[in-house]
């Protein structure tokens, strides 16, 4: 009985520290979604005083996964993985909620405005964009398509600089 | 103890274990995969595709093949289709039942062929806004009839128009919008509100498709098949509300009559994705049930409760939890609830494993739980 509630009491404390994780959240046409997921973002986020900045914070393409392996295929493919391999946010500063970054995908860079929160050592951030925007054509397969407008969101560890 | 060993399964299932089906892919509406935006009946191209590759087990596939070739090889007779307008589909799904095993004295095998479908799809325009339906298969013999009434019969005819991406006219036979179409047809959550395997209807269904929610109103006029005096004419209307992103919440009224009986029903229910294609799904109820003769006033209320773990593609385990009051103003009502296990070794078959226990409640009497199982399997081309 002690050893089960131990067991609980043990997992339930290493769910609550999450990993780095980034999550894209893609709306389909004509309905759904899916979440394509990488836990191997790489880069530093500093903290200094209410201010956070990183120079660079990238992801692998081809970590996203989504959780079916065809549709992991379309997604890296349509993001042009083999030429550009990288998401990548540079210049990245942010202080009260509210961040400034540049943000490159398919070798086309744009700058993006972020919303964050600060949840214990970690920062939660998200931010929209259009797909178009990075020069990424309109997918589709067998006649399910995919919006133009995606979330993102980013859990990072931060650490004092 | 039982309690935390139930707690226990339940947390490692969700947080480990959590895979199962469509919603738990992402697909909030079944419009992706199925030609009826309300589910069931014939898969699009997508649907196929969906299940060829993340539903099915890869297993069985050649080592060479790639996932690209398993889904377009998962249109009709293995072939990727060669033109846009014309599909064909074939359906078969029979089991053995046996109930109350083990029992030298009551112990009953019988074999049910379920369900043996044809169907045929014409689609035509962008994104197939314009399609036609016609799905004609066995009615298999009702359940507790004496005479043979099983037949050969049109399970669908009807035709859609979706002037938009978000609006589309239906009009035909097609089933009820109501609540969640779930597999289970005998469950009492299709039962009740006379929403299952046969009860389809003559009418027009509007569906509207919004960024987060979904709207179906359903006019028919019972089955033209029927005799006059039998046919059940009235109308339902559903919605769904996508929250958090990838849950739905959902909601059911009905109401329908014939010359004999009237029936009022309502329902709310529940589809979470647990992620990696797993799910959770529940239902409530209730149907009044009213005979203009005064034979009959009564109303029933059900609960149904369904889980689909996804271990690994191609397999899921289930957990049907039924309850069912037959008339909420008497004591007595039923529990009846099992496991299953469903797999798909490949595309186009289905075998899966169910075992039932039901347990009945009631003040005045009392008797033996009844047990069954069921192996079935389902083939489709």
């Amino acid at each position: 009985m002690k050893f089960l509630i131990s067991l609980c009491l043990v997992l339930s404390a290493a769910a609550a520290f999450a990993k780095p994780k980034v999550s894209v959240f893609v709306s389909l046409t004509p309905a759904g979604s899916f979440t394509a997921v990488s836990e191997k973002p790489k880069g530093n986020l500093f903290k200094s005083g209410d201010s956070f900045t990183a120079d660079k914070i990238t992801v692998t393409i081809e970590s996203l996964k989504t959780g079916i392996d065809l549709r992991d295929e379309h997604f890296w493919k349509h993001l042009n993985s083999t030429k550009h391999d990288k998401a990548v946010l540079t210049d990245l500063k942010a202080t009260n909620g509210k961040a400034t970054a540049n943000l490159e995908i398919n070798g086309v860079k744009k700058p993006v405005n972020i919303s964050y929160k600060v949840a214990g050592e970690e920062v939660i951030a998200s931010f929209s964009v259009k797909a178009s925007q990075f020069s990424l054509a309109k997918a589709e397969y067998l006649g399910v398509g995919v919006e133009d407008d995606v979330k993102v969101e980013a859990v990072l560890p931060y650490r004092a600089k | 103890m039982k309690f935390l060993f139930l707690l226990t399964f339940i947390f490692f299932s969700v947080k480990t274990w959590a895979y199962p089906n469509f919603i738990g892919h992402g697909y909030t509406s079944c419009l992706n995969c199925h030609y009826n935006p309300a589910g069931n009946g014939p898969l699009t191209d997508y649907g196929r595709a969906v299940a060829a590759t993340s539903i099915s087990s890869g297993a069985l596939y050649p080592e060479k093949w790639t996932e690209e070739k398993v889904a377009y090889t998962s249109g009709f007779f293995f072939r990727k289709p060669v033109q846009d307008h014309v599909r064909t589909q074939i359906n078969y799904r029979g089991f053995q039942l046996v109930r109350n095993p083990g029992s030298k004295s009551s112990e009953t095998k019988q074999w049910i062929n379920m369900q043996a479908d044809a169907r045929l799809i014409l689609k035509f325009g962008q994104n197939d806004r314009f399609v036609t339906i016609i799905n004609y298969g066995f009615s298999p013999q009702p359940k507790g009839s004496q005479v043979d009434m099983s037949e050969w019969r049109s399970r669908e005819h009807y035709m859609g128009y979706r002037f938009t991406p978000k609006f589309g006219l239906y009009a035909g036979l097609m089933d009820k919008a109501y609540g969640l179409r779930i597999i289970e047809h005998t469950s009492v959550s299709r039962t009740s509100p006379q929403a299952t395997q046969n009860d389809q209807v003559h009418g027009v269904m509007a569906h509207y498709l919004g960024e987060k929610t979904e709207y179906f109103v359903h006019g028919f006029a019972g089955n033209l098949s029927q005799k006059e005096d039998v046919r059940m004419k009235g109308g339902s209307f559903m919605f769904e509300r996508t929250v958090a992103d990838i849950h739905r919440l959902g909601a059911s009224v009905q109401q329908a009559r014939n010359n004999y009986l009237t029936l009022t029903t309502w329902a709310a229910h529940a589809r979470f994705n647990l992620k990696e294609g797993s799910a959770l799904m529940g239902e409530i109820g209730q149907a009044k049930k009213t005979a203009d003769a005064s034979i009959l006033d009564k109303t029933s209320r059900y609960a149904f409760l369904q889980t689909y773990l996804r271990p690994w593609r191609g397999v899921y385990f289930l957990t049907n939890i039924e309850y069912y009051q037959d008339d909420i103003s008497k004591e007595p009502y039923f529990v009846r609830w099992g496991p299953g296990l469903q797999y798909f070794p490949i595309q186009r078959v289905e075998l899966r494993a169910d075992v039932y226990n039901t347990r009945n409640f009631s003040p005045d009497s009392s008797n033996k739980d009844s047990w069954m199982y069921l192996l079935q399997a389902h083939l489709w081309l």
